[in-house]
């Protein structure tokens, strides 16, 4: 995002996020939680023979719009560390961008040209059905980098291959 | 004002001052971290009114409740 400084003569080549089926994943917990609540809500009248019906309607009331408040919060932090995921293929650099939580913000960087191996792991009938799935990136100083959710996983692991070879034959 | 009232009173105060901080970190990141034409921006610009909308509906929903009538503990027979 505008924390990263492109080098003169780099592009861009890709840019990823996690793909969507992750948040929706979470956001459809939340809104189970919030369906959950209003189905509380529509049964409040249970509570009518322990508790004054005066009390029960305004007070169930009061508690939905709290809990629709932290679906609210919830669902935004959701997005946010979804979107601030980011991943940043350029011509010389991987660029990994991840937020964890708040105020908690990792970038890893390493060039393209170090790549020596990516592996990609595409696990279950989801992750198959939408194309996503996990890649491991190996490079020349035997760390691994693993990169998970990645969408289009075949394109960019095809991006980032022969982005690696035209590294390595320009060095050589 | 009754008991419960207050704490009823404390505990709403501390929920609103909690969720706006919270919504405050959230929105500083989204604009740290993205360029102001990102969709993102308009997604914190929808969440800040959605959450003063929600707010406001919180606040008159806590004052239709009778927290005088609300009794703590149980009621000798």
């Amino acid at each position: 995002m505008n924390t990263v400084t492109l080098e003169p003569g780099e592009e861009v080549l890709l840019v990823l996020h996690r793909h969507w089926f992750v948040i929706a994943r979470e956001l459809l917990v939340l809104l189970l939680i919030l369906f959950g609540g209003m189905v509380f809500l529509s049964l409040r009248t249970m509570f009518f023979p322990f508790f004054d019906a005066e009390t029960v309607v305004p007070l169930s009331r009061f508690l939905f719009s709290l809990l629709t408040l932290l679906i609210l919060a919830g669902c935004i932090a959701v997005w946010v560390n979804y979107y601030l995921d980011v991943w940043i293929i350029t011509s010389r650099r991987i660029i990994d961008i991840e937020q964890r939580g708040l105020f908690n913000r990792e970038i890893s960087e390493f060039l393209v040209s170090n790549v020596q191996d990516v592996t990609t792991d595409v696990p279950g009938i989801i992750a198959t059905l939408l194309h996503f799935g996990t890649m491991t990136i190996q490079t020349a100083g035997e760390r691994s980098f693993p990169v998970y959710d990645v969408p289009n996983i075949d394109k960019a692991k095809s991006i980032i291959l022969e982005c690696a070879h035209r590294a390595q034959k320009q060095n050589v | 004002m009754p008991a419960v009232t207050t704490i009823a009173l404390g505990l709403f105060a501390i929920f609103i001052a909690a969720y706006t901080t919270f919504g405050i970190a959230l929105v500083y990141h989204i604009r740290r971290y993205t360029t102001p034409s990102d969709p993102s921006q308009t997604i914190a610009r929808i969440f800040i009114v959605l959450s003063v909308i929600g707010l406001g509906a919180a606040a008159y929903f806590f004052f239709q409740v009778p927290w005088g009538a609300i009794r703590l503990g149980f009621s000798p027979i």
